[in-house]
């Protein structure tokens, strides 16, 4: 027997989900929100060092469980390798109610504008699908202006040159500098760099009800134990539901949207937290499952008028995977700066976004997160021992003397980086998993390198003592910033969706998440999911509206 | 293989795992010679000078409980690597590794890290797998937050200079979880490694 059918099925109560969900149900729309991770409270914090998002060694604290999740990784040897959700290169995001957002460390990025015109700034690149985004910054601003106000974001960016027109500034002051941040930014100004505080989203003072941040070292990575941090979870989804217009369901995976015989969605099937088929019927659904898992639910979505899956009529589905290539230096100052004070990363410039030489883009630089102990550990430099006395005291003299500088890479989207379904490997449901194969554009290597030694510069004029860079491998890019996977575009031959998220060839599924980004941009992408799923919110609201 | 080989083999291997040691007293998995051996180990790797090493940290006791957690179904690569160290250091010197001078562990150590031990006791690399999945759970078990066993009394920690983690208002759910963990040989049955 089939659910009674809702206005909207939203699958993923991720960084998107639920701003559409609040944005339907506070309208009067019936909403149906599915999750296939659990709800977490902030008393989940742990502060479990070895088992948390980012440190994953004994397991992922939020999610997926770490068995029954599998992926299939093809590295560039063409070897194929199944992966748990905790292992290295399974690309993870969080699957818990909130997604990422629960656990981020919660940067705040609007992209710049010239981000969403890679294309015609720089040309095209060669071995790169490289392409301006179908919407410029203008018409995202207002929906940036609303993410900042509505989830709660602090910072100073008053004194960034290098940012698109906005109308009104951040709702919360930074928080108060660390000594890393006093130091960065005295350097990077004698440099004639352009330093200010990172926009967070994060409570610097009590805001929307909830307190401000208490400072401690378990913040990226965590649930925050004072739910300081500005989340989904702890922000649109409760207005959603409140409407009592929205249900959430929580351990419900969706596996199939079934169409039909127009090729139109009627729903959404589902295994839910008892391990039962169920179908919940709906007018209109959104796949908001991130850019690994959303291609993924769109390739299992195969019928007679979308043979290849759904909206991969012209192969576009699960191309261009991408994240960001993140390189830097660390630097060995000559006097302590370590002051036990989260989150950490507080300073940035947007000096080498853009109008770098020879270069397609760049990267924001941003000091690092805080620190835990067990994090230090693989930051050595290259002659200091790996274990015995030369470790030890490396660690015990080195510790609070650490800094590193590094930033996201903007990356050159390249077309077999995908997603596809493996033909072997099965989830606990027995559902085909992901297989992910593909690389890094070289150029991208090029532009991540200048980022590194642009780093090392500023650790140089900041007094360090001593200096090691940071390079990265050819290999797939994806991970927590994960995105491209179902590009946005005018045109149904080489795009997924519409510049409104909606997929080409159906005309009630929607795209919404990192998977519709053409490009990346330089920054953490999350206030831009955030900003898209308010502007796709819109649009589907207005859509329900015209056809009742 | 033939049927009856097939079935010497199974006896054997059924013979071999009853007559293991049990886990030593205060240790879930490990014999008491496994713990010896895996103590002097990860001594070498973070050894106690003015401030605490693995051993004072109590990262095998931190080893021990992820083998009945966490590694329970992962053991065999830790059977291997301890049995392979002595063996390694039997040919060497005929005695057992905990018994070398720390000298001659360390040497040991580097041969394995640079996969040049002995092939007969590791046969397939020289000893660079089980050095270092050793080397990455010392590292847990020393910098790690406590509640896995390891990092005892905070010992790495108070080295770094960094703050034991603040009491706010939930210990009581901290210390709720580590006493429920922290009952040795208490859980349902035995286990050997």
């Amino acid at each position: 027997m089939s659910l009674s059918k809702v206005d909207a099925v939203i699958i993923g109560a991720g960084a998107a989900g639920p701003i559409v969900a609040k944005e339907l149900a506070v309208a009067g729309f019936t909403v149906v929100l599915l999750e296939r991770g659990k709800y977490y409270a902030p008393y989940d914090c742990l502060k479990d060092d070895l088992r948390n998002q980012r440190t994953s060694l004994l397991g992922n604290a939020f999610g997926p469980e770490d068995e029954g999740h599998p992926r299939v990784l093809v590295d560039l040897a063409g070897q194929a390798r199944v992966l748990q959700p905790y292992e290295g290169g399974y690309n993870n995001n969080a699957a818990c109610v909130g997604g990422g957002t629960l656990s981020y460390g919660a940067m705040a990025w609007r992209f710049h504008p010239l981000d969403f015109r890679m294309k015609s700034q720089y040309g095209a690149v060669a071995g790169s699908t490289l392409e301006d985004w179908p919407i410029r910054y203008d018409d995202l601003e207002p929906y940036y202006e609303k993410a900042e106000w509505e989830i709660g974001v602090s910072g100073d960016l008053s004194g960034n040159p290098f940012q698109g027109p906005r109308r009104k500034p951040l709702p919360m002051p930074p928080l108060p500098p660390t000594r890393e941040h006093l130091l960065l930014e005295k350097a990077a100004r004698a440099k004639g760099w352009h330093p200010f505080s990172i926009p967070m989203l994060r409570n610097s003072v009590p805001y929307n009800g909830r307190t401000a941040c208490m400072r401690c070292r378990w913040c990226v990575g965590f649930a925050c134990e004072l739910d300081a941090k500005c989340g989904t979870q702890n922000t649109v989804l409760p207005t959603a539901l409140a409407t009592g217009h929205c249900t959430l369901r929580t351990e419900c995976t969706a596996c199939e949207i079934p169409t039909d015989r127009k090729g139109n969605a009627t729903g959404v099937r589902y295994i839910d937290a008892a391990g039962k088929m169920q179908e919940q019927p709906a007018r209109v659904v959104v796949v908001s499952a991130a850019a690994v898992e959303s291609a993924r639910l769109l390739l299992l979505s195969r019928s007679a008028p979308h043979e290849k899956g759904l909206g991969n009529r012209y192969d576009w589905v699960g191309r261009n995977l991408q994240g960001h290539t993140y390189t830097g230096c660390l630097g060995l100052m000559a006097e302590e700066t370590y002051d036990d004070l989260g989150p950490g990363a507080s300073i940035a410039i947007c000096d080498f976004n853009h109008g770098n030489p020879g270069l397609t883009g760049g990267a924001m630089l941003a000091n690092e997160f805080i620190r835990l102990p067990i994090q230090a550990v693989g930051q050595r430099p290259a002659e200091i021992p790996r274990w015995g006395p030369g470790h030890k005291e490396f660690m015990r003299s080195a510790y609070r003397r650490l800094v590193a500088v590094q930033g996201p890479t903007q990356e050159m989207p390249v077309f077999d980086a995908r997603i596809q379904l493996d033909p072997e490997v099965k989830d606990r449901f027995g559902i085909p998993v992901a297989r992910m194969s593909g690389f890094r554009h070289a150029h991208t290597i090029e532009i991540s390198d200048a980022m590194s030694k642009r780093a090392e510069e500023w650790l140089l004029a900041a007094g360090a003592v001593k200096t090691w860079r940071r390079t990265s491998g050819r290999g797939l890019s994806g991970g927590q910033h994960q995105a491209g996977t179902c590009r946005m575009g005018p045109d149904p031959k080489t795009s997924v969706v519409d510049p409104n998220c909606r997929i080409h060839d159906c005309d009630n599924v929607y795209v919404v998440d990192g998977s519709v980004h053409v490009t990346n941009g330089g920054f953490n992408p999350v206030l831009t999911i955030m900003a898209l799923a308010y502007r796709a919110g819109e649009h589907i609201r207005t859509q329900l509206g015209r056809n009742i | 293989m033939k049927r009856r080989n097939f079935l010497t083999i199974a006896a054997l291997t059924a013979a071999s795992s009853c007559s293991r040691t049990s886990p030593a007293p205060g240790l879930r998995v490990l014999s008491g010679k496994e713990a010896r051996t895996l103590e002097a180990w990860v001594e070498r790797l973070i050894p106690t000078d003015q401030d605490a090493g693995a051993r004072e940290a109590g990262v095998v006791h931190f080893i021990d409980r992820l083998l009945a957690g966490w590694l329970k179904r992962k053991r065999q690569p830790w059977k291997s690597a301890l049995e392979g160290i002595d063996r390694g250091a039997f040919l060497a010197y005929a005695k057992p590794f905990y018994e070398l001078e720390p000298k001659r562990q360390i040497a040991l150590l580097e041969q394995m890290e640079a996969g040049k031990a002995s092939r007969e006791a590791f046969p397939d690399d020289g000893g660079k797998a089980a050095f270092e999945l050793v080397l990455s759970y010392t590292m847990m078990g020393f910098y790690g937050n406590p509640r896995h066993g390891g990092n005892r009394d905070y010992v790495s920690w108070q080295m770094l200079g960094v703050p034991a983690v603040p009491v706010r208002g939930r210990r009581h759910r901290d210390e709720a979880a580590l006493v429920e963990n922290e009952k040795p040989n208490s859980s349902s049955g035995k286990e050997t490694l």
